[in-house]
């Protein structure tokens, strides 16, 4: 074999053992089986930062939230109208629940349900997680249509230690995990993505990849290497700082599953370098009155009409 | 979770069969919890109740045509029999506290399936017992009963 040869084959090797194959992504649906979407994918986090846990900085921990949810998003990935943004907030912490804000807080004191359930809703005393759980992501979503509502993340400060692993590797230790890894997992939960696999004999039911095929089997001696290197699978082990590097970028499949759920159509977020053509979150046609409806299905055409040249360069 | 820090956190652990699931939003109108109507099989640990039943909550359920998803937290279906590691009247550790039985006809027997991962994203707890792993496999009810007992004789 000759020496350019030999070098073609070294580097197709690299590419292939540095970057699983694409093979399948999982959806996460409705309890009645109905995959889940925002219909209006720029899809805002506010990020309560006032009082962040030791080890990092409000700023730390807010670029690391950004990289995250930048990978998920459009420009990063081409192929998506996804546009994950974070917003730092001035408070130390929020209440969990449906508001149609989607919040994302680290819970120091007690790893429970804030707020706690009024005395006529449930037991008298707030619901604790498992100290085990690095994070807590509570969805609301229409049961019938899919259409997401509404996501918080809550971040287990209680018993575990958010780093920087790639930064400081010396301060791993059991007890400590990666923010960025974990937040980039939680994140895909957001845009609509379940984990790539399921845990034998765990589910009541086995979801179905996009391919149509059940799902892998998490602890099958042939699970693929593109399930096992997701940034959707389930558990985490403690990774060394190579191991986290590779799991804070997204795998073909990842990339694949956020492109799945929502394509790249058309400009949808106000972007001041776009000159803020948009169709956004008032632009959606969900109620209201028939005139207001119909402005936005003009203001909608008049914007397209003039982002389609625009589109058109991106896309070649 | 593992097995023995399960039992040890629990204050009840019974077999059940779940006869009624009832969902409701809160005062606020911001959580859905859910409220769950045990009929118990079988006590393990904790006193049997006396009318045979047991009412447990969790956060999450349907109202409507609104959704509300825990991921990592516990859930119920109408119908379904289960190992429930209780405290206080929730789940311990979630949807770790359960465990779901299947009846396998060929072996007529009921079978007990790993705790309900679907959503936690978990690291093995610090003090967990090597033998975590074996959740991962489906088990007999009886041999999971004989594991239980003698964990609560030590």
């Amino acid at each position: 074999m000759g020496g350019l040869a030999r070098f073609l084959v070294l580097a197709f090797g690299l590419v292939f053992l540095t970057q699983s194959p694409a093979r399948a992504y999982v959806r996460e649906v409705t309890d009645s089986g109905i995959p889940v979407f925002w219909r209006n994918p720029c899809i805002t986090m506010h990020f309560y930062l006032g009082a962040p846990p030791p080890l990092l900085t409000a700023d730390q921990y807010l670029a690391a939230a950004t990289q995250a949810a930048a990978l998920w998003s459009y420009p990063s990935l081409e192929c998506t109208d996804i546009r994950l943004s974070i917003v730092a907030q001035a408070e130390a912490a929020a209440d969990i629940g449906y508001d149609r804000k989607n919040v994302l807080v680290f819970r120091q004191d007690t790893w429970c349900r804030h707020p706690p359930p009024p005395q006529d809703a449930a037991s008298p005393e707030a619901p604790c997680y498992s100290r085990s759980a690095l994070a807590v992501t509570t969805i609301f979503r229409n049961g019938k249509t899919g259409e997401l509502l509404d996501t918080d993340i809550e971040f287990n400060a209680v018993y575990y230690s958010w780093i920087d692993l790639v930064a400081h590797p010396e301060i791993a230790n059991s007890m400590t995990a990666d923010f960025q890894y974990a937040l980039t997992h939680e994140l895909g939960h957001v845009i609509g993505l379940d984990h790539t696999c399921y845990l034998a004999g765990h589910s009541a039911i086995r979801l179905k990849d996009d391919t149509g095929a059940l799902e892998e089997d998490c602890k099958s001696p042939t699970l693929s290497s593109a399930a096992a290197d997701s940034i959707m699978f389930p558990t985490v082990s403690q990774l060394d700082v190579t191991g986290v590097e590779r799991k804070r970028v997204l795998t073909p499949d990842d990339a694949r599953g956020a492109c799945g759920i929502h394509p790249y159509v058309h400009d949808t977020c106000p972007s001041p370098e776009d000159g803020g053509c948009s169709l956004g979150a008032q632009g959606t046609l969900e109620s209201g009155h028939p005139w207001r409806n119909a402005l936005v299905a003009l203001a909608g055409l008049a914007c397209a009409f003039f982002a389609l040249p625009r589109l058109r360069r991106r896309r070649s | 979770m593992d097995l023995p820090l399960l039992t040890r956190s629990a204050d009840q652990i019974i077999v059940g069969d779940v006869l009624s699931v009832t969902a409701v939003w809160d005062r606020d109108h911001r959580n859905i919890y859910s409220t769950v109507e045990i009929g118990v099989r079988e006590t393990w640990k904790g006193a049997a109740p006396a009318t045979g039943k047991i009412v447990i909550r969790h956060l999450g359920g349907s109202v409507g045509e609104i959704e509300m998803a825990v991921l990592g937290e516990v859930s119920f279906a109408a119908g379904e029999r289960s190992v429930l590691f209780l405290r206080d009247a929730h789940t311990v550790g979630m949807a770790q506290g359960k465990r779901r039985l299947r009846w396998e006809g060929s072996s007529k027997r009921w079978l007990v399936a790993a705790p309900d991962h679907r959503g936690a994203r978990v690291l093995p707890e610090p003090q967990a017992a090597p033998a975590d792993e074996a959740l991962g496999a489906e088990e007999s009810l009886d041999a999971l009963r004989a594991k239980v007992r003698a964990l609560l004789q030590k």
